[in-house]
Order: structure tokens, then sequence, then C-alpha cells
């Protein structure tokens, strides 16, 4: 695999998805998510919030850079994992299915390069999705309710109170944590990218990637008493938070962020990732294709 | 279109004396190649030598083996067992440099509808290789595709997707074309300049072209050598038109029958066989080839009425049948 092959095939790949009308499903989709999720907000009283003993006045700071970040930290769990299944199941599967996966294949470049590209392009555009939702979502919050600091209340951390981070810094906060919701939510597309080798069928690979998800997201939830604190610890959706800790840089106690915490979940989730992608690669290695 | 204008007769050996092409260079080599799939054996042993410019007929019935052959040819299959040779560079999924100088289509053409058609010829382009802008120009003015090269291919008929997956097969400059079925789901316009357009890439181009089909009277047409795979078996391999030597038929409807068998062996000294109400004679008879023209000279100087007199060829299932028989 030469870095300029590897670079032809990753032009190409986004490209591909830059004029596909399919890769702007998550668009619209962010688009719809962020205006019911601006309904939701301009109806809520924030009960949590106002029965908080704050040393300053939180409801002063429902505004946009809260709106965005209250948004992004629902998406994650709500629209965004299905943008990650869908973008990284139609990969190879729907490339398999429309018969242009035996096209690209039969070029020059190798299995790995093609496989390689099609990672990077999609973790591109996945967060290309997370930076649209996000700052779409700051766009209107701001205008419906304002700008100003941003209020930082990430529910994990709902014990310790939620704290301020003020302008411009949030602006970076934004950024950072952006990143890091894209990169967790990898985890669910190197699932989904592996899958796209196994099936010739899109819909197989978007349905088992989401189940797979749902019942990690099920089992994490499940009381002590059923299911063991190890096998807790190990489950993806438990790690996936690992980004949440980010917005802890910004507390106004340096030693709020927890990096042990922090490092052991992104270890984790990267695990994942490079299991995953290692599966996907060794198995498309091996294939023969036959769509 | 207009390519079949261009061709005036099929090659039946497209080298150039004193042309860069030597003789008998291998261009495309397989041997002992097997496919298995647990233990079904899909294509057994499979060892064929395609010489440049030749224009090889690669037929076999559906299911015989041919597109998995093909598939493992451009390496999309991995071979359980033996290897493929393309300009003396061996092929399979790992090993890839030979592809630069080979143009496939595997099966129905696919592209990306969404993008246009000169938009996937430079995709594909520039994951072959270096290729300048003109000469994705050039091979869609071969087709006759460059004044749509820029709709969406999804508008595309399928004749226009087959003349772009030509297109594309060409795009770096080959020296051997595989094409999987390429007449299949075309009309018979689009079949007849889709053969001409075949021919022509072994005439003027000088390329070395493998044809796969289920038709024995495309590779008649298009071919000059070939071989027949059945049951994943190669049952031939050899000149098309030693395959077809002492098989082709005449047919004759005429009245009486009788006396039409009693002036044929007696002109042509070769026994009519009646069947179905109809009389038929070896086109190649024992004093040489039979000209029909003759034959309808001889009956209707004797009084016998002719209806009708057809030159027939056998289908690729009589000769296959026919093989398996001769071989028991």
């Amino acid at each position: 695999m030469s870095a300029r092959e590897l670079l032809r095939c990753l032009r190409w790949e986004l490209y591909k998805l830059a004029r596909q009308r399919a890769s702007y499903l998550g668009f619209v989709l962010s688009l719809v998510f962020t205006v019911v999720m601006l309904i939701g907000f301009g109806l809520s009283e924030f009960k949590s919030l106002r029965n908080m003993r704050l040393p300053f006045d939180p409801l002063a700071l429902i505004n946009g850079p809260f709106f965005a970040h209250f948004t992004l930290n629902i998406g994650f769990f709500a629209v965004l994992p299905l943008l990650a299944a869908t973008l990284g199941g139609s990969q190879l599967a729907g490339e398999a299915k429309d018969g242009s996966l035996r096209a690209l294949l039969l070029r020059p470049p190798s299995r790995t390069t093609v496989y390689v590209a099609k990672i990077i392009a999609t973790w591109v555009w996945l967060q290309l999705n997370v930076f649209f939702l996000v700052g779409l979502a700051l766009l209107v919050g701001t205008i419906a309710f304002g700008g100003g600091d941003l209020l930082v209340f990430v529910w994990e951390f709902r014990k310790a109170g939620p704290w301020v981070v003020e302008s411009p810094d949030w602006l970076v906060t934004t950024l950072v944590v952006s990143l890091g919701a894209g990169a967790s939510l990898f985890v669910i597309c190197a699932l989904a990218l592996f899958l796209t080798t196994l099936t010739d069928s899109p819909v197989v690979a978007h349905v088992g990637t989401l189940g797979a998800f749902f019942i990690s997201s099920v089992i994490q939830r499940l009381p002590d008493q059923i299911i063991s604190e190890d096998v807790r610890d190990a489950l993806p959706t438990k790690n996936m938070n690992f980004w949440h800790e980010l917005y802890r840089f910004w507390h106004p106690s340096d030693a709020a962020f927890d990096a042990a915490r922090f490092w052991d979940d992104v270890a984790w989730c990267g695990g994942f990732i490079v299991l995953f992608l290692g599966a996907g690669l060794w198995w498309l290695r091996r294939k023969d294709i036959t769509a | 279109m207009d390519i079949a204008r261009s061709v005036t007769h099929p090659p039946r050996r497209a080298h150039r004396p004193g042309s860069r092409y030597t003789r008998f260079t291998l261009v495309l080599t397989t041997r002992g190649l097997t496919k298995r799939y647990g233990e079904r054996t899909v294509v057994d042993g499979l060892s064929l030598d395609v010489e440049r410019g030749d224009v090889y007929g690669f037929l076999g019935p559906n299911g015989a083996g041919k597109s998995t052959t093909m598939r493992m040819l451009v390496g999309l299959v991995h071979p359980t067992a033996g290897e493929v040779r393309i300009l003396g560079e061996p092929v399979g999924p790992r090993a890839r440099a030979a592809l630069r100088r080979v143009g496939a289509i595997v099966e129905a053409p696919s592209f990306y509808g969404y993008l246009s058609g000169r938009d996937n010829l430079r995709m594909l382009a520039d994951l072959t290789g270096p290729c300048p802008a003109s000469r994705i120009d050039a091979v869609l003015d071969r087709v006759e595709l460059r004044a749509r090269a820029s709709d969406p291919v999804r508008v595309y008929s399928h004749g226009m997707k087959q003349r772009l997956a030509i297109a594309a097969a060409l795009l770096p400059a080959p020296e051997l074309i595989l094409l999987d079925e390429p007449t299949n789901g075309l009309d018979p316009m689009g079949i007849r300049d889709m053969r001409a357009l075949v021919r022509s890439l072994a005439v003027d181009d000088g390329l070395t072209v493998l044809l796969s089909s289920h038709l024995l009277a495309e590779v008649e047409q298009v071919c000059n050598r070939g071989a027949i795979l059945a049951g994943g078996k190669k049952r031939w391999e050899g000149e098309v038109a030693a395959l077809l030597h002492g098989r082709r038929r005449i047919r004759i409807l005429a009245e009486p029958l009788a006396r039409a068998a009693e002036v044929v062996e007696a002109r042509f000294g070769v026994p009519l066989t009646i069947a179905d109400d109809a009389g038929w004679l070896p086109a190649d008879g024992a004093r040489g080839a039979i000209d029909p023209a003759d034959v309808v000279d001889a009956l209707v100087a004797a009084g016998v009425r002719v209806r009708e007199i057809v030159g027939d060829a056998p289908t690729l299932e009589e000769v296959f049948v026919e093989m398996v028989e001769a071989a028991a």
C-alpha cells in the first residue's frame, strides 16, 4: 500500500460521499433533530437546574452555546449512532449491492488500500456530521436564546453540579468535545465497517450495528445483580462516554479531570476500533467478491 | 452507433507482421486453476493459453464456471489451487501489478449511478495509474459516448452502460481485454454493435481479447480461438473453425424430399438425412464445402420444388452433448 495510492483512493472516496445524495441523510436528520430539540428546549422548565444551589444563576445561561452542547449530548445517543451505523455500513456492502465494488477491486489498488481509504473517508464524513449538528444547534440556539458563556451541565457529572466556561474559551471546548464525540462514535462506525465486509446487503450491516449498539446499551443499564461490573466495563457503550471527561479540562478545579478514567476508556474504545477494523480488513482480504 | 461500419470482416488472427507484437507470446495463462466452495468444485484444474492477438472465446453453458474463472483472472476470487499469469506476472487478490495492463468487464457493467460517465472514467483512470484527460476523451469517442459523458450514469440505457464499461476497460491502454458475456441484455442492434466493437478492438487496436459467452454463434462470429468449459472442466480448446468443421448443416425444405435426397447424394456424394419434415445435409461434404446455392441449382434442375434452404450451425449445447457422448 503506497501513500500516493492511498491518497488517490481517499480523494475519490470523499468525492463519492460528497456526490451521493444518501450521504446527506445525516445532515437532514441533524436538521430535523435540532428543530425537535429547539421545540423541547423552548418548552422545558429546566427543573434540574432550577433546584440546584449554585453561586450563579444557571437560568441566565440558557443560551445558544448551552443549547448546542445539550443537543450534542442528547444527539450522541439519539441520532448520531444512526448516522454512524448507516455511514459505515453502506461503505462496502452498498457498493457490493450496486455492483460497483467489482469495478473498484479489479483495479490495481489493493483491498487494504481501498479499505483504509474508506475508513478515513468515513471518519471524515462522520466528523463533519458532528460538526454540522453542533454548528447548526449553535446557530439556531444563539438566534433563539442569545449568546454568552457556556454552562456545562453533563448528566454524568450532575452530582458535582454544572460549571461555566467563559466566552470565548467555550469555542475551544466545543471544538474539542465535538472531536471527542466524533472519535467515540467511530466505535460504532468501526463495527459497521466490519459488518459491511461480511455482507453484501447494507441493510444487514446497518441493522446489525444498531442492534449491537442497542444490546450493549441495554446490558450496560442492567442492575449489578444481573451483570457483573467486569462485563459492564468491557462494553463499548460504557467506554464511549470518554469524551464527557474532556469537558472537565475546563472545570474551575484543576483536579476535576480524571485522567485514569479517560485513558482507560480511550484504550477500550481504541481497542474496539482496532479489533473491528482489523477483523474487517482480514475478512475483506480473504473474501471472494461474488456480488 | 456507427461502429459496425468501421469493421468489415472478423479476424481469424489479429497479428500484424512486423508489429511490436510477437506472434506466439502468451498473454494469459492459467495452470490447474481450481475453485471449490466446500464440497462443490466450480472450476476444476483449468489450464488455458491465450496468445497475443487472439480473440479467445471462453464458451460454456450457464453455470459452467465461466464467471468464477473470469473473477479469478482479475483477482476478485481466490483460487483454491493453480495460478493465473498475465503477461508473465502472477495475478491474484494480492498480486495487482499486472492488472495495470488489463481492461476487464466482469458480469453486468456497474458504475456509480450518481456520477457522470466522465467522472466514473476519471475515477477508474486515476485508480489505475497516470492517465491524461485526453485519454478519457479518446475512449469516450471510441465507444461513441462523448456527447452523453456528462449525464449521470443512472440515466444511461443498458447498452450505453455496456459501452461505458468497454471505455473503462480501454482506459489503461491495455494489452488484454477480458469481457464477460458483453452482449447480455442488449437488444439486437446493441448486440451487433458490441460484436463489431470487439472485433475492432482486435483488428484495429491489436488487442488480445478474452470473451466469455454461452452463445456458440457469437464466438464463431467474433473469435479465432477458444475453449469450452462445462461442469467446471475444460472440454475443448483450439481454433473455433476446427470446432465447427463438420458440424455445420444445410436444412432443405423441398418436395418431394425423397427425390431431393437422390439428387443431393448423386451431385455432392453425401446422404440427405430426413428428419422433422426437412432434409439435413452436412455443409462440409466429402468433396469440400457445399454452397447452398449449388444445392438449389441442382434441385431445381432436377425438377424438385425448393421451398426453403438454410445454413444451420449446431448450438453450444448440441456440440457439448456430442463431445460428452463421444468421450463416453
